[in-house]
């Protein structure tokens, strides 16, 4: 494990081809990025010029003391926020520069999300939660349900298909949401302190999920934690601090 | 308005003033004993002011409701009061000949001898209560005005004496400035108001007055105000007047015998408006009079033993109906505006809910730091009591606002009649109308604060939704104990609550129908009962046992009082009570489940109103009544069934539609949500479906059967196949239109009628009939009764025994042939011996001894008796709903005049409309006879009217118009006429439906709270959806869709259940024979309207959950 201070120089350029070259080879190519809360007083500057790149299939997870622009990095990099300036490629496509709705349209088709919180629709049963993403990018009803009993499956939930959000426990709920993002097989899934409400036996279940979907299907997993032992099982730990990127640890290489 | 309900208004006043003083003294003891409440409660006002809004607007209805219905009442008290002082002026009584015939058709009896005039004159000689008493004569005259080419074939003359009149100041003209009759020139006329605009004549034309055919020209003189002595003798009637020696110039000693009159008027002393308080003695005294005169003058004044005059409080009479008119009208506006202030009521409910929701960490943590429960209840109470004192004027405001431009329009529909009404309001009906806003709100914010308070401390602390968090308590013996204890507590608190009297004050409306139990010393411990049984009951209600307690309490007393409201209130309350009580049950830990629970116990209330009265009735064997107050109580019972079954199924109905369209592609995710969401929130759906639906309930209900009746009556059938009317008067007469025409030298007129109907009618006031046979029957399989030796067994009357009294007044009409031939009139009973209705008819044509009768005949008259000593009987088993009748002989008419024919046929009410010689519901039954019997029976008739039909093409009108220019006699063209009291009658509707819809306004506003409520709710819910990939318009659009949803439903049920009911009362004959007709063209604009409303109410909301920013939504608070 070596702790290597990034090369902001080299890769910062604000050279468009460049970092559009950089994106054909990276699935997440993020440039410069910067991005400004009004606030009720004086405006946050909540990233500074944030710069990484992602590989496709890597685990990356983000670690950073409270406030330091974790949350907002995912956000934007995931394009649920827009950003100031920069540049963000997912997958070759700008992301800092596309309408509202073709984003929207991305995220359904190409990514799958993992909150702390407030994941699951508490009127939706937990197969019907996991068919929305699919129902969303129009794959049929008949399909939908096949498709999303086979990743309730996967995440070994089964058995509890028809049971709603507010019957099932903490560690359960992360599961089914595990199985939404993954039920449309995104090329990216996002996770913001997915184990951040759950005791340290069932945080560590879900990574091992986690790290186990990584392996067999070979996607890209961004995680945001707070938690030494879920940020060491990932290929590689990027380091915040106010807003800027500080360093990264490599755990292990992609492919090992 | 003086008295309401039965209750002197005063009365009322105080009552409510009394009620509104103690809801105010609760406030002040909160305020007093703990400011730091009152002050909390305030605080929550400015903070959020649409929610402000929103409550005010719910409490503002039920004020809103009851400031209209007594303003109208106010306006509509005055108006006709006025109206009926204007018309009357100076004549206080009535001596008119008594309204039943006193010898068969000989034409006496009509008129009134000058010897009673000089005998009541002698009688009250020196009394001061009467200023005068004289008589006065009228006659249907025609009236033409040559110069304008208008004809008036109905014009009422008067004549009376001048110098009298002129002494009592007795006529005025249009401005209500006196006229003078001494100074009527010989050839001078003075006509009405309605007179002037129907002959568009002014003072100085020249009018001609016909009298058998002859002209004679008069001029106006003047324009007199529209009062009996100008002849306005019936609603819109033209007239005018005339000098009493002028008028029997005209006239003649023939038509107008010199020693007679017509009707002998009254006047009291002191004025128009002088106060009535002698009305009834003087009345009195004027009935003493004529029994004395009877006594003493038995050949005048008695005729076959029966009083020949009558005597009639005019004045006190109309005063007192317009009284009746304006408290009938404040009462139906309070029974359809119920369901307004019912709306508004479950708005504040469901607003306070939401409140309750909002707050519910902060009251959480209140409750945890120690705040009593009784704390925020009283925190809540003051809140709302400031929204309830701001409603209250508000409501009052806008309430008279609208009463101003109810009586608008109420004048607009009342236009063609030329009057007008007058909006006013009296200090008392404000008082009343702001007092009961405030008891209402009052109470229901009361209510609302004990549900809003009752919360979970911890759940509301974590701020889990609503119905997430369901504690699970373990089955100690303690509890259970606790529990079996409460199922008894509650019993006796509620017996002992329900057995005094006294403590219905507390809101019940079952109060109205307790009566006081005599018992001096009783009455003393009713309110420690009442405290007794009210400390009882609070100890540990169980709901389910007030329900079912109450409710076979309800059926017991509602039977004993044979009050079908009393009665179906405790039936539809019983099931829902068990129902509530097996909800509470647990076996082993497991409840019984709650979809098929409620499904039940819905349905069972649902089945109870829709199964027909009798089977209610023949189940205990009793006899059940009710009025108006049954359709509140049929709309708030079936609108909570329905509700419950809607809401414990919805998951049933979601499933239905996205099976239908559940796969339209894209839309399939926003249709799931859409219908799960209201599906988990089940108080806040169901109380906004229930508004709706309430409000939907009675808007369709009320039109169906108002446009049933309408149609039934002015629909093309009522005519009877005829196009134009015409009636004869006794001083002009045409017996053959064709003749008449003909001489006339109206060619076009007469090339227009196909046929010309005729019916000789008898004198008004009936002629004398009796049953002669009759044979027995069986009424439901519409066969004779065979005796045991297999005759048919009969009922005849010795008629010798039959005393004239005992005989049956009935109108009798000969028709001849063109009016059997003519006619499109549809009999709905013929006679066993006949084959169809033809066959009937060509029996009359034939000149049988044959009659055909109205339905009053077997409504009213026939009733049977089975001594079968009423003389005049149908027989046993022949009901108005009969199709079939046995063999039926009358004798009509007396002595050597008297036939027996035989009632082969039963006239449907609404076809036979116009051939009802007497037009009265429920008067005197018709007997159309051929022409040449009813000759023989009536002698010479009375009146002859006309049933023209009009060839294909011809306009009736002209018809009409034709035959009265040409022979001066009266004709209506039937479908014209029908179809201007079908405009009045449906512009009058429409203000009614307008009022009932004021509370669609509490059900969209309830839509309005829980779509704001969602978006507040469900932020984080919605950052999620986004993130996932909803885009942000089909957030919007989900919002839109889920309370599109809900206002459907409620529309739906509102309407299903309103047509249902609609159906059974229609089905049932609750309205007679009419048939349920759905103005389809009224009540889909009104629920279309109500649809585009809520989508528009709910678009901002939706807009501002489309807009909601993911990152911020999706940030924990
Ligand atoms: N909507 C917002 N408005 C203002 N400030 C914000 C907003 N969102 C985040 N911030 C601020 O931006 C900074 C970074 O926040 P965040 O990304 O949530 O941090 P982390 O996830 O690392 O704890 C914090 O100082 C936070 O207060
Ligand atoms: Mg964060």
């Amino acid at each position: 494990m070596t702790l290597r201070p990034l090369d902001l120089e080299a890769e910062s350029a604000p050279q468009k081809s460049a970092a559009a070259r950089a994106a054909t080879d990276s699935i997440i190519v993020a440039r410069d990025v910067h991005k400004t809360y009004a606030g009720a007083g004086q405006p946050v500057h909540a990233l500074r010029g944030a710069t990484l790149d992602v590989a496709r299939g890597e685990m990356v997870t983000i670690m950073g003391p409270s406030g330091c622009g974790k949350t907002t990095l995912l956000n934007c990099l995931s394009g649920l926020e827009t950003i100031d300036q920069g540049e963000i490629y997912v997958e070759g496509r700008s992301i800092h520069d596309m309408p509202d709705t073709e984003r929207t349209d991305h995220r359904a088709r190409r990514m799958g999300f993992i909150f702390q919180f407030y994941n699951l629709l508490p009127v939706l049963s937990s197969i019907e939660n996991v068919e929305l993403p699919l129902l969303l990018g129009g794959v049929g009803q008949r399909e939908s349900r096949e498709r999303a009993m086979l990743a309730l499956e996967q995440v070994d939930l089964g058995d509890w298909a028809g049971h709603r959000p507010a019957q099932l426990s903490g560690g359960q709920r992360q599961r089914v949401t595990i199985a939404r993002a993954l039920v449309n097989d995104p090329a990216i899934v996002w996770g913001d302190e997915p184990t951040g409400d759950l005791d340290s036996t069932n945080a560590s279940q879900i990574m091992d999920l986690l790290e186990d979907l990584n392996d067999r299907n070979q996607q890209t997993f961004v995680i945001v934690t707070h938690d030494e032992n879920i940020g060491r099982r990932a290929n590689r730990t990027i380091h915040m601090r106010d807003g800027l990127i500080e360093g990264e640890t490599i755990h292990r290489q992609l492919g090992t | 308005m003086e008295e309401l309900f039965g209750l002197p208004t005063i009365r009322l006043m105080w009552i409510v003033v009394a009620i509104a003083g103690v809801a105010a003294a609760v406030i002040a003891f909160i305020f007093f004993k703990r400011p730091i409440l009152v002050r909390m409660g305030l605080r929550n006002i400015p903070r959020r002011r649409a929610q402000t809004v929103l409550v005010t607007m719910g409490l503002t209805l039920a004020t809103i409701i009851v400031t209209i219905a007594f303003s109208t009442g106010d306006s509509l008290a005055v108006s006709i009061r006025g109206l009926a002082l204007d018309s009357l002026e100076r004549i206080d009584h009535f001596i008119e000949p008594e309204e039943i015939d006193t010898s068969a058709g000989e034409g006496v009896g009509d008129t009134i001898p000058d010897q009673v005039l000089r005998d009541l004159q002698a009688y009250f000689a020196g009394d001061e209560r009467i200023d005068a008493i004289f008589g006065s004569r009228f006659e249907l005259v025609p009236i033409e005005h040559p110069e304008a080419g208008l004809i008036e074939p109905q014009f009422f003359l008067v004549g009376v004496d001048p110098a009298l009149a002129d002494r009592l100041n007795a006529v005025r003209d249009e401005d209500g400035d006196l006229l003078r009759l001494t100074e009527l020139a010989p050839n001078e006329v003075v006509i009405n108001e309605i007179a002037a605009r129907e002959l568009d004549a002014e003072p100085g034309d020249e009018v001609r007055l016909y009298v058998l055919g002859q002209p004679r020209q008069y001029t106006v003189a003047a324009i007199g105000r529209d009062a009996v002595l100008t002849g306005n003798l019936d609603a819109g009637a033209a007239g005018g007047l005339l000098s009493m020696a002028q008028y029997q110039d005209l006239l003649g000693s023939r038509l107008s015998p010199p020693d007679q009159w017509d009707t002998i008027l009254v006047s009291g002393a002191g004025g128009v408006n002088a106060p009535l308080q002698f009305s009834d003695a003087l009345d009195d005294d004027i009935n003493r009079a004529l029994a004395g005169l009877q006594r003493t003058k038995p050949d005048l004044y008695l005729s076959n033993g029966l009083p020949r005059f009558a005597t009639d409080p005019i004045k006190a009479d109309s005063l007192e109906g317009a009284e009746f008119i304006a408290s009938a009208f404040t009462t139906l506006f309070l029974f359809m505006g119920s369901f307004s202030v019912a709306a508004g009521i479950l708005l504040i409910f469901l607003i306070f809910a939401m409140l309750a929701e909002e707050r519910k960490p902060e009251m959480g943590i209140a409750r945890a730091v120690g705040m009593q429960r009784n704390d925020l209840i009283q925190t809540f109470i003051s809140e709302g009591m400031v929204y309830n004192v701001g409603a209250a004027v508000i409501g009052v405001v806008l309430g008279l606002l609208f009463a101003v431009g109810l009586i608008a329009a109420l004048n607009q529909g009342f236009e063609s009649f030329g009057f007008q009404f007058t909006w006013t309001v009296t200090i008392k009906s404000l008082v009343i109308s702001a007092c009961i806003g405030i008891v209402i709100t009052f109470i229901t914010v009361v209510f609302s604060s004990f549900r809003a308070s009752r919360l979970n401390i911890v759940a509301a602390i974590r701020d889990v939704p609503e119905g997430q968090y369901e504690e699970t308590y373990p089955l100690t013996p303690r509890r259970v104990l606790r529990n079996v204890l409460g199922v008894f507590t509650t019993a006796i608190g509620i017996v002992l609550v329900l057995t005094t009297p006294w403590t219905l004050i507390l809101g019940a409306p079952i109060a109205l129908f307790l009566q006081l139990t005599g018992n001096r010393r009783a009455r003393r411990l009713i309110p420690w009962i009442l405290l007794f049984g009210w400390r009882v009951l609070r100890w540990n209600p169980q709901w389910w046992v007030l329900f079912l307690v109450g409710g076979l309490y309800l059926v017991n007393l509602g039977l004993g009082q044979e009050s079908l409201f009393l009665y179906i209130a405790g039936v539809s309350l019983a099931p829902l009570g068990i129902v509530m009580g097996l909800n509470k049950l647990r076996m082993r830990g497991r409840r019984i489940n709650q979809r098929l629970l409620y499904t039940v116990g819905a349905g069972v209330v649902m089945f109870l109103w829709f199964i027909p009265n009798d089977w209610h009735e023949n189940f205990f064997n009793n006899n059940l009544n009710g009025g108006p107050e049954l359709f509140v109580l049929a709309g708030t019972m079936l609108t909570a069934a329905g509700t419950l079954l809607l809401i414990f199924n919805l998951d049933l109905i979601v499933g239905a539609i996205r099976a239908v369209v559940g796969g339209v592609g894209r839309l399939a995710p926003v249709i799931r949500t859409a219908a799960a969401y209201p599906a988990a929130a089940r108080y806040r759906t169901g109380m906004t479906i229930a508004m709706i639906a309430l409000i939907t309930f009675a808007l369709v209900n009320f039109s169906t059967i108002n446009a049933s009746f309408s149609q039934a009556f002015t629909g093309g059938d009522t005519a009877g196949g005829f196009e134009v009317l015409a009636f004869n008067t006794e001083i002009n007469e045409t017996s053959d239109i064709r003749a008449g025409l003909a001489e006339a030298g109206a060619s076009d007129v007469l090339a227009d009628i196909e046929n010309a109907g005729r019916i000789e009618a008898g004198p008004e006031r009936g002629t004398r009939a009796v049953t002669v046979l009759a044979e027995r029957w069986n009424p439901v399989s519409e066969e004779h009764i065979l005796d045991s030796d297999g005759e048919i067994r009969v009922v005849e009357p010795d008629l010798s025994t039959v005393a004239f009294d005992k005989r049956q007044a009935v109108v009798v009409g000969g028709v001849n042939d063109e009016f059997i031939a003519g006619q499109e009139i549809k009999l709905q009973a013929i006679s066993y011996r006949y084959d169809d209705e033809r066959d009937v008819w060509s029996a009359l044509a034939g000149g049988e001894m044959v009659a055909v009768v109205t339905v009053d005949a077997i409504d009213g008259a026939f009733g049977f008796n089975e001594s079968g000593l009423d003389p005049w009987s149908t027989p046993d088993g022949v009901t108005d709903e009969s199709t079939r009748l046995p063999r039926i002989v009358v004798e009509v008419g007396l002595g050597a005049s008297a036939r027996q024919v035989e009632v082969i046929g039963v006239l449907e009410r609404v076809s036979g409309a116009f051939v009802d010689l007497d037009g009265e519901e429920g008067g005197l039954p018709t007997l159309l006879l051929p022409e040449s019997i009813a000759d023989q029976v009536i002698g010479q008739s009375e009146t002859t009217r006309h049933y023209i039909s009009t060839r294909d093409g011809a306009d009736s009108l002209d018809v009409a118009q034709g035959i009265e220019r040409e022979l001066r006699i009266f004709a209506v063209d039937i479908q014209g006429e029908l179809k201007r009291q079908q405009s009045t009658q449906s512009s009058i509707l429409a203000l009614f439906q307008g009022f009932i819809g004021i509370g669609l306004v509490a059900g969209l506003a309830a839509l309005g709270v829980i779509a704001l409520r969602a978006v507040v709710e469900r932020r984080q819910q919605i950052g999620v959806l986004r993130a996932i990939g909803f885009q942000a318009r089909l957030v919007g659009f989900e919002l839109l869709l889920e309370m599109g949803f809900i206002a459907l439903l409620g529309l739906g049920l509102g309407t299903a259940l309103a047509l249902g009911l609609a159906w059974r009362l229609f089905a049932e004959g609750t309205f007679g024979e009419i048939d349920m007709y759905v103005p389809l063209g009224t009540i889909l604009p009104i629920l279309f309207g109500a649809f585009i409303a809520s989508l528009v109410l709910t678009y901002f909301p939706a807009r501002q959950a489309a807009r909601t920013t993911i990152a911020e939504a999706l940030r924990y608070e």
